[in-house]
Parts: structure tokens; sequence; C-alpha cells
């Protein structure tokens, strides 16, 4: 669309630039759940936008995939995959693209699959849908995925229907589903937040595994800041619809730069905690998008707020490796 | 088995334990589950499929104290719950209240029972009524088993409970959609308390809340333990929480509690396979080394009782004949609590045998 856009580095396939999401509500002002929102994707790059209900991490992996909630819209900024703007593109482009370009995992695998189709069907239409193959040929690359994925016995296996797989098997044949076209860009919405804590581990150890041989760039969203520091190589922290902090999970892990990645880590309930004292909890509730504070939309819950940050939204600053939009970001410990 | 009774998460005096409140009944019991079974017939007349979702399960919950329950789904953690409240009827084995048969009494005196003993749910929307303001469901207690009927008491009432859950008189009126999660769950905790109950089973009370807000709940929850005499059955599949909250653990896998003891012996040397692998797959804190993954097999999806063993199927050592044959009973550890398992041992130790272990 616009001249003026720069370009984008080489390598990144996906490259989101100020993205925007506002939902209409009648007769008042529409609401901004995303507000300007910017990330890069790179083959085989993990990427984790961590954020709490009403962060905006959700709705802005629904936008990537043009599929918001009635009344929600882009309302700003650029999708852009390999140079091409999904907020621009005709409807009939973007269903190419959900699916074949794009892809996502979502939370409950029960829900996503279709109970009255046997798992083959389920793949073999997908392919079909963005490929010009034959049933047969569509078939064997069904039970090749779904080996992929590491179900037992695929050939036997993909005639089944969804409710004769446990939870684990169901979401590797979501899995299956969503990687059979090799998109470029895997999104795994909350993927392992339904299953039961001891599959957890090994759905994500299958994701890793199929975003480094397949080279696809993965978007991990999910509430679990744990998780997403273990698994990804950078994170974005959300907040009330921006992205307040960011860098390699390592780095905001050990010594996170903005107060609420700091307090979100220092709320987690952990093993090695002593539990004889309190947790420290963050007070207060997040905030409601009709209802952002004014300033920094943290400093109603922060322990480092001063008068300024009510005043403005604070900068964008360097933090060591990350970068925070805070006025008193945390110092690094020692380092 | 019963568990050891006293206060055992209590023994390490550091400020906090030593401030709490020590009632005079202290260690008592005041829940008392005895071979309790609750089986499931599914399908039709003919078949005769039964799902054993608690099977011969016994366990004390002493006064003031938090037992919890932890599991994954289907290892029977709700079921076990809603016996202990008597929302279903057992199979076999019972529950005593205070010495009383909780499936022997009358309706009468159920009634009063009642009373003492409330749940918190998971979900906070889904438990209270979206039509009704806070206020009608705080009080709604008090119009049934106290017939309040004054509408001043119940709002002085009300009042003073949400302060006791953290919340303003102002969310007397407000509905459930204009509150967050955590402040719902706060709503579900105030109507628990209402009657001023005994017993609180906490069925994964903070899973579904932010993680920002978990850590407020489960302080509250500590907090008013201290202050009203508490005693909880904390139910969940999250072993930090738990670690967190109870000063006595039980693990449960398909019905079966297959490890338990106090907090401190439990987490310092788990035995089962089961333990570990649930251990092993919490992600770990900040700055500390990724722990070794006990990796379990792939669950069985059927609904067939696993022979010998139910754990064996997804056990790292779970080949051998005697697993595969013979059920193993709660016995005794040396570590000071209670496993069900032919092969109890240290993660290192079973990560070991695990490697030489044919596959």
């Amino acid at each position: 669309m616009t001249a003026t856009l720069p370009e984008t580095a080489t390598d990144v396939v996906l490259d989101v630039r100020d993205l925007v999401v506002e939902i209409a509500v009648p007769r008042r002002e529409p609401i901004r759940p995303v507000r300007g929102v910017s990330f890069e994707v790179r083959p085989g790059s993990r990427l984790g936008i961590v954020g709490e209900s009403g962060s905006g991490k959700s709705l802005t992996a629904l936008s990537l995939m043009r599929l918001l909630p009635p009344r929600a819209r882009i309302a700003g900024g650029h999708v852009l995959l390999r140079g091409r703007d999904l907020a621009q593109v005709s409807e009939r482009e973007m269903a190419r693209v959900r699916g074949g370009q794009i892809s996502t995992v979502y939370q409950d695998p029960m829900s996503s699959l279709n109970p009255l189709m046997t798992v083959g069907q389920q793949i073999t239409e997908t392919i079909a849908a963005h490929e010009d193959v034959g049933r047969r040929e569509a078939r064997g690359r069904a039970i090749e995925v779904l080996g992929d994925v590491g179900l037992p016995q695929p050939e036997r296996r993909i005639d089944d229907h969804p409710h004769q797989f446990s939870g684990g098997m169901r979401q590797r044949v979501m899995i299956a589903m969503a990687i059979c076209t090799s998109p470029d860009i895997l999104i795994a919405d909350e993927p392992t937040t339904a299953l039961d804590v001891t599959t957890q581990a090994r759905i994500m150890e299958l994701l890793g595994r199929i975003v480094d041989e397949r080279r696809m760039g993965m978007i991990l969203i999910t509430h679990d800041l744990g998780l997403a520091s273990s698994f990804c190589d950078d994170i974005h922290v959300m907040y009330a619809g921006r992205i307040v902090e960011s860098g390699s999970g390592d780095a905001v892990l050990r010594t996170p730069a903005h107060p609420y990645s700091e307090a979100l880590l220092d709320s987690i309930c952990g093993l090695d905690r002593d539990v004889d004292r309190p947790i420290a909890a963050i007070s207060g509730q997040p905030p409601l998008p009709h209802q952002l504070p004014s300033g920094c939309p943290f400093h109603p819950r922060c322990a480092y707020a001063k008068e300024i940050c009510a005043a403005q939204p604070p900068p964008a600053v360097v933090v060591r490796k990350q970068v925070a939009e805070c006025y008193f970001p945390v110092a690094g410990s020692g380092a | 088995m019963l568990l050891p009774s006293g206060g055992v998460g209590r023994v390490s005096a550091t400020d906090l334990t030593a401030a709490r409140a020590e009632p005079i009944h202290e260690g008592e019991p005041l829940v008392v589950v005895d071979h309790l079974s609750r089986h499931f017939r599914l399908g039709g007349p003919r078949t005769r499929r039964v799902v054993k979702a608690v099977d011969d399960v016994s366990l004390v919950l002493n006064r003031g104290e938090t037992v919890g329950l932890v599991g994954e789904s289907g290892s029977g953690k709700s079921t076990l719950a809603r016996l202990l409240l008597r929302l279903d009827e057992p199979t076999s084995g019972g529950v005593h209240f205070e010495s009383i048969d909780l499936f022997g009494v009358s309706a009468r005196e159920l009634r009063r029972l009642r009373r003492e003993m409330q749940i918190v749910f998971q979900d906070p929307y889904a438990s209270l009524n979206k039509r009704k303001t806070v206020e009608q469901i705080v009080s709604f207690p008090l119009v049934v088993h106290e017939r309040m009927r004054s509408r001043k008491e119940r709002s002085a009432r009300v009042t003073e409970l949400l302060e006791l859950v953290g919340l303003r008189p102002e969310h007397a009126s407000a509905y459930p959609r204009q509150l967050s999660g955590g402040q719902c769950q706060r709503v579900s905790i105030a109507r628990a308390l209402a009657l001023n109950p005994k017993l609180v089973v906490l069925d994964e009370a903070v899973s579904a809340v932010d993680v920002s807000i978990q850590a407020q709940i489960l302080n509250l929850l500590r907090g008013l333990q201290d202050r009203l005499d508490l005693t909880y059955l904390f139910v969940t599949h999250d072993l930090a929480v738990v670690r967190y909250m109870a000063d006595t653990i039980a693990v449960m896998y398909l019905g079966r509690i297959v490890e338990s003891g106090p907090r401190d012996a439990l987490f310092a040397s788990p035995q089962h396979p089961y333990t570990h692998a649930l251990l092993a797959s919490i992600p770990p804190a900040p700055g500390e080394a990724q722990r070794e993954q006990i990796v379990l097999r792939e669950a069985p999806a059927s609904n067939t009782l696993p022979s010998g063993c139910r754990f064996h199927p997804r056990c790292p050592l779970g080949q051998r004949e005697l697993c595969r044959t013979v059920d193993p009973p709660l016995q005794a550890t040396a570590a000071g609590h209670t496993v069900a398992c032919h092969f109890p041992q240290s993660a290192e130790s079973l990560l070991a045998e695990a490697a030489r272990e044919p596959k």
C-alpha cells in the first residue's frame, strides 16, 4: 500500500508493525485492546507473546489470521507476510493464507476438531484445500505427517475419530493438521493449557522439534512467562494492549527490565519458594481496555511508580539487552 | 491408611508460623475418609464396564490444616471432593465429619452439617449467578440456612464478608460480569464463608485466574485459614501451588492415592514415579537448573483399568512382571510417608534404572 513503508529485513517472514485493534461499542468511543504492537518473525525462530487475560495477546494472534470477532477490526498498522500486507488483502486471498501460509494450534483440541469426521478426513481436507493433489496422495501425506507428530501406527489410526484419542494425542493431531501444508508461520495459542501437566512438556518438545526441522517461524501465545522464557528465543511481554518488554527469553527471565515482568516472575508459585512467607503478589487488577489509567498503564500496580508515570506514557528504552517501556526500569543485580 | 496427625508443616518455627493462632483442638481429626470408593457403570444395561473414579481411598483432614489433593484430569480428585460434601453417594466406604457418619445421617442432620462444609469451584464466572448482585449471591446461604430475613442484617453481614476477602462495600451492588476473574473468585470465597464453615473444599480454586492474581488469592486463603481456623481440602493439579498451601499432600492417580505424607517429607524425598513425573513437569524457576525429565509413556485412551499397578502402562519401569500383575498396596517408606509402588526410589535412581530398562 504506502510507498513510504521501510523495507522488511530479508530474513523476516512476518513483520508486524504498529498493529492496532479496535472494537466498536454502541454509542461510545471504540475501545482499543491492542495499541500499537510490533514484532518480527524469522524462519525457524520461536517468538513468545506473554500476557494475562485482557492483555491483547490473543487478539494480536487473531489479527494475523484476520479472524477477529465481529465488531473488532484492524484499525491501524501492517501485517506483512513476505512483504504482502495481510491487513489489506481481499477475503478471498486471506482464505488461502489461513491454513496455508499461517496455521494455528488452539488451546482445546476437542473443540477444534470435528467430532463427526475421522482425523484423516480432516487432514486430507486441509491439504486438498490448499494444494492440487489427488485423494491418494493427500492420504499418504496425512499418514506421513501423523507419523511426524509422534502418533503411533498412523496408517491405522488415521481412520479413527477424535474421541478415540487421548488429550495429548488429540493435540498431536491438531499439530499435524496445522503443519500439513508446510506453513511459514505456526501460531500456538496456549497449546498446552487444556492438557495434563505430564503431557504438556512432551507437546512443547514436539512443537520445538517441528519448528526446528521445518524452519517454520513460531509464535507462542501464553500467559505462562516461565514456559515462554524456557521455550522461546525472544519474548514480548504484553500489558494493556502494549508490548511493555521484549528481549531474549533468558534475559527476561533472569533480569527482567520492566517492573511488570519482574512482579509477574515474583508472583509465580515456584517449587523453590519459601513456603512460610507469603508470595509477593501484584496488587490490584489488570486494567480494562475502556478504563485505561493515564500514562503508563501499569503505574497503579507498580512498586516503583512516581508522578511522571501517571502523567505521560513512558518511552521505549534499551535496558541491557532488552527494550522496555518504562521510566524506571529494573536495574540488573550485579550483572 | 491414615495420614499422620499433627501439624507437620508447622514444625519449622519461623515468624509467620509462630504467629499463627494455635487452637486447642489442633491436630484433632475433622474429617475421616475410610476406604471410600465410588464406581460408575458406563454404557447400557448389558455392558459391564465400570470406572473406578475413587477406589479405596482413606484420608484424614485435621482441624485447622490443609490437605492437598494432587492429580491430573481423571484421577478422581474432584469425585472425592464431592463425596466429602455428600454431593454424591459412595459405592462403598464412608466419611465421618466430626465423628458423624455423613452418609448415615437424617435429612435434617445433613442440613445442619451442610453449613459446616462449603466449596469454592474453579471457574468463578460459571459458579456465580450472573443475574444476581454480589450481595444477593453472598447472602443467599444466610437466607437459606439462617432464615435471615432482615435486609439490614444481611447487608451488614455481606459488608463484613466482602471486607474479609478484600473487596470493598461498593462491590455488593455489582454483577459478576462487572468484576474481574480474581474479584469473582473472592466473591465465591465470601459466599463459602457466609455460614462460618469448618471445612472448605477448594476445587482448583486458583487454576482459572491470572498469574498475577493467583498469588493474591493464595495469600488470602492462607490468611483466612489462620483467622477463622478453617480446614481446607485443596484440590489441584499444580504441585508448586500445593506445596505452598498444604500441610499434608496426597497424590492421586486413576482413583487411588499413590503417595501421601507431610509436605516437607514428600517434597524432600518423593518416591513414586508418578510424583517424580509431576515434579519434573514444573518449568524451572528463574536461576534454577533444568530438571532431568522423567518421561512418561502416553496414557492409554481406554477406560479399562490396567492390571497390576494402575500406573504401569505409563511408568518408566512399568514393564516389569511384578508391576503388570500385582497391585501395590500403600506402604510406609523410610522417608516418613506412604507410597503405593513396588520400586519406590529417588528421582536419580529412577532415571538410572529407567535407562537400563529394556525398551
